[in-house]
């Protein structure tokens, strides 16, 4: 190989590692486990203190705001079983009943508490809505 | 009245489509792969202006441009002849023309000049001698 | 006019496939008077898309609400540019618009390419065989002509978070983008097949991919503006799978528009360029079917719609075919050359295209983690914002070196002294705007890097446009009249200068995302909340009813510094009309220095308030930014001035 396609090579081996390394790092600090009502309740004892990301339907008639304290409970079901869920924060425009959403946060056994809220209008098409803690 | 419409699309549609094959087609019958080189002249020309423009927007020293410009005239591609650079060029175009000359040609059948790739000439459709 | 349209439809995939069989027969053959049909039949496609397409749109006008679709999105009340916007909004209307922009792109390629003998029979029937997938989706699984049984008084209406300009240009735009990258592809595999493995396909497509690109770049840049204006959380950008799905192609296509013209000037990385290609146009399917299926974010959505596989063989089918045709081909296509230095313009092109293809393939498996993991260990794991910008982040940084060295850069080998010569004023210039960011109070490390970098680009490319002036003054001209020659006669070098400002202000946006403030509060009336340099005073709010919409308003007066700068009214809306759906209208006040964005989280019974305000710096340079872009596009599109060209031909015949 000659000269200059070594020292290509070298350089492009240094950035592989360096991507590497970084990748690793935000995987490590962003990983959460993603799974649905049924699945988070069957594994319920080893997920505590897990970050998870919980996936599934709102719960109609389930939803109960604090529009001034900014809390938000609700259940959230995959179709047989729920379980609830409790979220302070601004709440997306596409959170109603029956509405699609994703919940990042942990599960103490009982209630979730999520710090993310990600609703999804039931037409696959629109981009999701996200709604963050402070 | 709907009816009308659709007979009619499937009417209009199999002209179009159905028609070319039932004459003899204008289309050019198909040639296999080019020959090579016949960039070459154009290639080396174009990458001459660069260097000199390199060179005058302050990137390279005069004995890198000079070492540089040899290597770019003393080795162009397959089928042709390497190039004999005098030793000022000072202008691109020069070089350009210089190196484009070698391979000009004009059609056997009419005559026009031909593009350096032809393979058929543009005036006239006769196939170009020598290149398949 | 319904049947019309679906004959039209179904009419389409048959021309489709015989456009695709036809040509190949005729060039196996050697019998030109098939191809010439089979060319015909990309016409005959055009027209009968072009005859569907009016049909639907016919029906959306005309509120034909016994058309399955144009009753489950579109109602009487709806506007004319939202019914318009509805032949988009749902699945089967998409795929009729993807189709039928491929059918007047495929018919303009062939119109304006034709002349490529060799190449456009396969490039033709790549696609025509493209179109035939599509309608095939069309004609039996997702039909927008399909009917009801009994036709409702009124439609459902469109949902009212898709009433909003966003929703007007961003998926056609994003469409035709992805379609774009179609041509260039076509013509790619055309190459391949008959081995013509110079750069004549590059040349020729080189407009198309241009104008892909572009799309692709707006595309992306609606969808920001979009969910930064209407979605209303504050930001512009969530790493979703639909935006990546979005992004994906158009950092290949970024690459590969970079890396053609090493191909073009040297020769070398003729294996790259097809690579970049084939992954560009796959990814831009792969998008399309990401949006569509909602594969990633509910398993459900995949299993019950018949799309998803289907597409996703499609994408399979079209990734095997090209690789494998790649590969019968690499021994033709290595480089004759070799790379002469690393210190060169060609070896920058070569970093660069390493980065993009590095940021794709870490948003890739970011994006398709959960699928992977769940192969894998069983268990779904997603990753979140943080990992994709780790990755991207530093690869922002380092491509904005690469903009403001790589202009400085002699191609085969530069000289070393002279670089480092070059780099002083670009250099120095950096340093004398880090300072000025410092004394501006921005501290933030990563937008202080990249701010710095975007000074050091522009420096450097206002250098390098400076002195290729000065050596044009050198013949007579006016300073004035060097710069126009100057563009004229090399427009891609120049225009690609100009879209490179234009990024530059795009990141520097993005980089005032990293140093903002945000603050909730709630407020009584005359309560207030102050954030940085503003104040405001919560005056009072109410609801009131507009048409189908509930509004409710809140009322803040804005000081700055103590003086009054503004009113705003951030509401959220209830939309009655489609169930009870929720909109919230966030109030941004925008300064070329920051926005200040204001949210209303909600209003309690006793008029209290629950605000969250916002701080985005630099967020109007991301707009200007991509005005910017634009420009520079249009000059990268222009041809090289005519002047020159006759010149040039007037020597050559003088010479003869």
């Amino acid at each position: 190989m000659s000269r200059t396609n070594r020292k290509i090579l070298a350089a492009v081996v240094v950035f592989v590692l360096a991507g590497a390394y970084l990748a690793y790092n935000g995987a490590r600090s962003s990983m959460a486990y993603y799974l649905t009502v049924g699945e988070l309740l069957d594994r319920a004892a080893g997920m505590r203190n897990a970050d998870v990301r919980l996936s599934g339907l709102v719960s109609a008639g389930s939803i109960a705001r604090d529009a001034i304290a900014g809390t938000l409970a609700f259940d959230v079901t995959d179709g047989t079983r729920r379980l609830p869920v409790r979220y302070q924060g601004v709440v997306p425009d596409a959170f109603k009943d029956g509405a699609e959403v994703v919940v990042e946060g942990r599960f103490d056994g009982q209630t979730f508490t999520a710090a993310r809220l990600f609703a999804k209008c039931p037409s696959k098409f629109e981009p999701e809505d996200e709604g963050e803690d402070a | 009245m709907d009816v009308v419409a659709m007979v009619l699309l499937v009417g209009v549609v199999g002209a179009i489509i159905l028609t070319p094959l039932f004459r003899r087609s204008g289309f050019v019958s198909l040639a296999g792969p080019p020959a090579p080189g016949g960039q070459a002249g154009r290639k080396t020309a174009d990458a001459l202006a660069d260097l000199a423009f390199d060179h005058a927007t302050g990137k390279l020293t005069d004995d890198d441009y000079a070492a540089l410009r040899s290597k770019v005239a003393a080795a162009p591609a397959a089928s042709a002849a390497p190039l004999s650079l005098p030793a000022e060029v000072v202008d691109p175009l020069e070089a350009e023309i210089r190196a484009a000359r070698r391979l000009r040609r004009s059609c056997a059948g009419c005559g026009t000049a031909l593009p350096q790739a032809a393979r058929f000439c543009p005036a006239c459709g006769t196939p170009v001698e020598g290149r398949r | 006019m319904s049947e019309i349209g679906a004959l039209a439809v179904v009419m389409a995939f048959v021309v489709s496939t015989y456009g695709t069989v036809m040509p190949l027969l005729g060039a196996g053959l050697r019998r030109g008077e098939l191809v010439h049909s089979g060319l015909r039949a990309v016409y005959a496609n055009a027209l009968l898309l072009g005859v569907a397409s009016t049909a639907f749109l016919y029906a959306l006008l005309t509120r034909d609400f016994g058309n399955a679709y144009v009753a489950g999105y579109s109602s009487r009340d709806l506007g004319f540019w939202y019914t318009l916007s509805v032949f988009w909004a749902g699945q089967a209307g998409s795929l009729l618009f993807w189709a039928a922009v491929l059918a007047a792109f495929s018919a303009l390629a062939v119109w304006r390419l034709g002349r490529l003998r060799e190449l456009i029979p396969y490039a033709a029937a790549t696609l025509m065989g493209t179109s035939a997938f599509f309608t095939m989706l069309l004609t039996f699984v997702s039909s927008p002509f399909a009917r009801l049984p009994v036709a409702p008084a009124d439609g459902a209406g469109l949902n009212p978070l898709l009433q909003n300009a966003g929703m007007f240009f961003h998926p056609p735009t994003q469409y035709l983008g992805f379609v774009g990258t179609a041509v260039p592809f076509a013509f790619a595999v055309a190459a391949l097949v008959t081995r013509h493995l110079d750069d004549e396909w590059i040349r020729a497509t080189r407009r198309w991919t241009l104008a892909a690109w572009f799309f692709l770049s707006w595309g992306l840049i609606f969808g920001m503006m979009w969910a930064y204006v209407e979605l209303g959380w504050g930001g512009f950008w969530a790493w979703d799978p639909v935006e990546n799905a979005a992004l994906l192609p158009w950092l290949t296509a970024t690459a590969f528009l970079h890396s053609v013209m090493i191909q073009e000037k040297r020769d070398l990385l003729k294996v790259w360029n097809v690579v970049l290609i084939i992954l560009t146009y796959v990814l831009a399917l792969f998008g399309t079917f990401l949006t569509r299926s909602g594969v990633l974010s509910s398993v459900h959505a995949f299993a019950t719609s018949s799309i998803g596989p289907l597409f996703f063989l499609f994408i399979l089918l079209v990734l095997g075919m090209s690789f494998g045709l790649l590969l019968t081909r690499l021994g033709a296509l290595r480089s004759q050359g070799e790379l002469d230095s690393l210190v060169s313009r060609e070896s920058g092109f070569l970093f660069n295209n390493l980065i993009f293809i590095g940021a794709a393939f870490a948003v890739f498996i970011g994006t398709v983690f959960p699928i992977l993991s769940e192969a894998v260990s069983g268990m779904k794991i997603s990753v979140g914002p943080p990992f994709f910008n780790q990755i991207n982040v530093p690869i922002g940084l380092t491509l904005l070196v690469l903009m403001g060295v790589c202009p400085l850069l002699a191609w085969r080998k530069a000289s070393p002294g002279h670089l480092l010569r070059s780099l002083a004023v670009p250099g120095v210039t950096a340093v004398a705007g880090a300072v000025a960011l410092l004394a501006a109070g921005i501290r933030q490390g990563t937008a202080l890097a990249a701010l710095t970098l975007c000074v050091f680009v522009t420096a450097a490319i206002i250098q390098d446009v400076h002195r290729g002036a000065m050596v044009r003054r050198g013949h007579g001209e006016t300073y004035a009249v060097a710069l126009g020659r100057l563009v004229a006669r090399n427009p891609r070098r120049y225009g690609g200068y100009v879209v490179h400002l234009g990024i530059i202000l795009l990141f520097a946006g993005m980089a005032g995302s990293a140093f903002g403030t945000e603050r909730d509060a709630v407020l009584a009336r005359g309560q207030t909340v102050t954030v940085n340099q503003y104040t405001l005073r919560y005056e009072g709010g109410g609801t009131y009813t507009r048409g189908e919409r509930i509004i409710t308003e809140a009322t803040l007066t804005v000081f700055e510094n103590g003086r009054l700068l503004t009113i705003m009214r951030p509401q959220r809306n209830v939309h009655t009309g489609r169930d009870e759906q929720a909109m919230t209208e966030v109030a941004i006040r925008t300064t070329p220095r920051e926005d200040l964005y204001v949210i209303l989280a909600g209003m309690g019974d006793d008029g209290r308030v629950n605000l969250r305000v916002i701080i985005n710096p630099l967020m109007m340079w991301m707009w200007i930014g991509a005005g910017v872009l634009t420009l520079g596009t249009l000059i990268a599109f222009w041809p090289q001035a005519a002047a020159a060209a006759q010149t040039r031909s007037r020597r050559l015949a003088e010479a003869a």
